[in-house]
């Protein structure tokens, strides 16, 4: 076990190491700089740059910005004047956290129970509902469902409020949306192992042992079946990551998102970086997580070490 | 106890040998494709998937045609149309005829979702196949690449690159998504010649001296193709998934060209007032979807030589 997670551990530095790298030189290749749009005489221009140190040569910048990265500082923003990279993320991040965080939870939940009935009645009519569920939820994109539950629940209906993040209320409809596809891939990964499980030998054992049927359900098909879910949460927490960038901006709220889309537009390279190493640092650590959660869940790790 | 019954010639006859029909085979013999294309026929939904597909791929290489209208031509006179007789699917903010917008989207959005899925498949087999065929120290090398790549968000990679390569186009979107697109096929594709590898026919194939190129042409690649196909068109929504999202947070394709992406990021601006020019793209991109996923689906079953014989 320890040997399994020591492995995953350095994985996952080597993918920080590699991200951030590919990152600053990606972000430095853009055409344009920082400045183009503002009018400032050659002079200027030349003094920002050094300012921000972009006159030195790319391997000085590299070293220099991976030293500051192992301090936690990502930089200052250049589109908003001294306000620096960290600074815009403690004020966003938690705002996106907490979005993200609700609908994994309502997904997970609601996925794993639409799932887990949908495999006990098999065959039957809400069996047809859950796949039903399942299918259109992985088929329509979080920006069009996010239109689609504001313009009629908001708009037309008036339930909710159709924009902004000051309270429970406001919260329903984008976590909503942003859930449906994450909750859809449950149900579906949900239900198929748990309807592979049902066929195996040790249910027959279990059976033959005389188990109760919620004693069967509980102790080996749920244990055994789950196993699927786990592996599948790491693309999940990608997935709902990337959903918070267009919900934000369909429901006006102020998470990251939107600053990490504007930077993009601004050429705002500090921002871009920032942005995308603790995104990705974000990813690789929730991936590391999965990894021990599965390591542990799974007897066939735990006990080898692998 | 009763007596014991005498048995003599007298009490059979001879049928006779049937020699002709011998060895007649009493079913049609069917392919693997052939049975596989029977059990899909059969099944309703992914028929149905299939048909709006073919439907939706015919109309993006005729539609444009049907009506006189023009993709670029701007009327202010006639915006934010609702559907009418010379305006089949009515105007966008400009003035420009949606009918028209919305199949040269198809256009760019079908090319996009199925040239990315089928060079990502490409690379993967490639990769993937080397990695699991030949096995040791190539195989740690790729797999250890792979393991670092698989943590890193694909759709941020994609933005970027698009940043890089000065945004717009189907080329850069393309390039964009296969990128590091490929390493889900890679994965799969290592697992399955891992599995196929060290069967009898392969070793069989080897003993009589056939290449590694050939074992893998004509083995293990045909042997996958079932599972490869459903992967593809599973793969197909995550492509055209990729291009709209990219073009709705307004870096990929750019106006007045257009895709189903560009189509609903144009109507977002605008659907609390027109809600239509935001629903139609999104019906096009949702019903696409759903058609390859239901599609995918019933290849899934059809393509499982487990499930042959069986009527379902």
């Amino acid at each position: 076990m320890g040997r399994y997670i020591l492995k995953r551990f350095i994985i996952s530095l080597f993918t920080v190491l590699v991200l951030v790298t590919t990152v600053f030189i990606l972000v430095r290749l853009m055409p344009g700089d920082p400045f183009t749009s503002e009018k400032m005489t050659p002079e200027i221009k030349a003094n920002m740059m050094a300012y921000y140190g972009f006159d030195k040569p790319l391997y000085v910048q590299y070293f220099h910005y991976i030293g500051n990265l192992l301090r936690g500082d990502l930089g200052l923003s250049l589109k908003y004047s001294n306000r620096s990279v960290n600074t815009i993320l403690a004020q966003t991040f938690p705002v996106s956290a907490d979005l993200g965080i609700r609908s994994i939870v309502l997904a997970t939940i609601l996925g794993l129970f639409l799932g887990i009935m949908a495999a006990l009645n098999n065959g039957k009519f809400f069996d047809y509902f859950c796949v039903f569920i399942a299918i259109v939820g992985v088929s329509v994109p979080d920006f069009i469902n996010g239109s689609l539950l504001q313009y009629i629940f908001g708009l037309k209906l008036k339930m909710f409020p159709i924009a902004r993040w000051e309270g429970f209320r406001y919260t329903v409809l984008p976590v909503f949306a942003l859930s449906l596809y994450t909750l859809a891939v449950i149900t579906r990964t949900m239900r198929a192992s748990m309807l592979e499980v049902i066929n195996q030998d040790y249910i027959m054992t279990a059976q033959a042992k005389g188990l109760s049927s919620w004693q069967i359900i509980t102790r080996h098909q749920l244990r055994n079946a789950i196993l699927p879910v786990v592996t599948i949460l790491g693309p999940i927490t990608a997935g709902i990551l990337t959903g918070t960038f267009v919900i934000e901006q369909i429901y006006a709220i102020p998470g990251m998102g939107r600053f990490y889309v504007s930077g993009i537009n601004d050429l705002d390279y500090s921002m871009i970086l920032g942005m995308t190493v603790f995104y990705g640092v974000f990813l690789v650590a929730a991936n590391f997580i999965v990894d021990v959660i599965y390591g542990l869940v799974d007897p066939r790790i735990r006990i080898s070490g692998k | 106890m009763q007596n014991p019954i005498i048995l003599n010639d007298g009490m059979f006859t001879v049928v006779g040998k049937d020699v002709e029909n011998y060895n007649a085979i009493t079913r049609p013999s069917l392919t693997y494709w052939q049975d596989a294309w029977t059990r899909l026929k059969k099944n309703k939904v992914a028929m149905l998937g299939l048909f709006i597909i073919i439907f939706y791929i015919i109309m993006a290489i005729i539609g444009p045609y049907l009506n006189s209208m023009d993709y670029r031509t701007t009327n202010s006179t006639a915006t934010d149309q609702l559907p009418s007789l010379k305006h089949w699917f009515g105007t966008d903010s400009l003035g420009r005829d949606l009918w028209v917008r919305i199949w040269l989207g198809a256009r760019v959005s079908l090319t996009i979702g199925f040239a990315v899925t089928l060079l990502n498949q490409i690379i993967g087999i490639i990769i993937g196949g080397i990695s699991g065929y030949f096995g040791g120290a190539v195989d740690m090398i790729i797999m250890r690449i792979i393991d670092v790549l698989y943590g890193i968000p694909s759709l941020i990679v994609a933005i970027l690159v698009m940043m890089v390569r000065g945004g717009s186009g189907m080329t850069s979107l393309i390039i964009a998504m296969v990128i590091i697109g490929w390493i889900g096929s890679a994965r799969f594709v290592r697992g399955q010649v891992l599995q196929l590898k060290n069967q009898e026919f392969v070793l069989a194939s080897k003993v009589l001296g056939a290449s590694s190129m050939r074992i893998i042409l004509k083995h293990l690649i045909p042997n996958m193709m079932g599972l490869l196909i459903t992967n593809i068109t599973m793969a197909i929504p995550g492509a055209i998934f990729g291009e709209a999202f990219l073009s709705y947070i307004g870096i990929g394709i750019q106006p007045p060209d257009t895709s189903w992406g560009q189509l609903a990021q144009a109507g977002s601006q605008t659907f609390r007032v027109y809600p239509w020019e935001m629903f139609l793209p999104s019906f096009f991109i949702s019903t696409t979807m759903l058609s390859l996923n239901l599609l995918g689906d019933g290849l899934r079953d059809a393509l499982d030589p487990k499930m042959r014989g069986s009527s379902r």
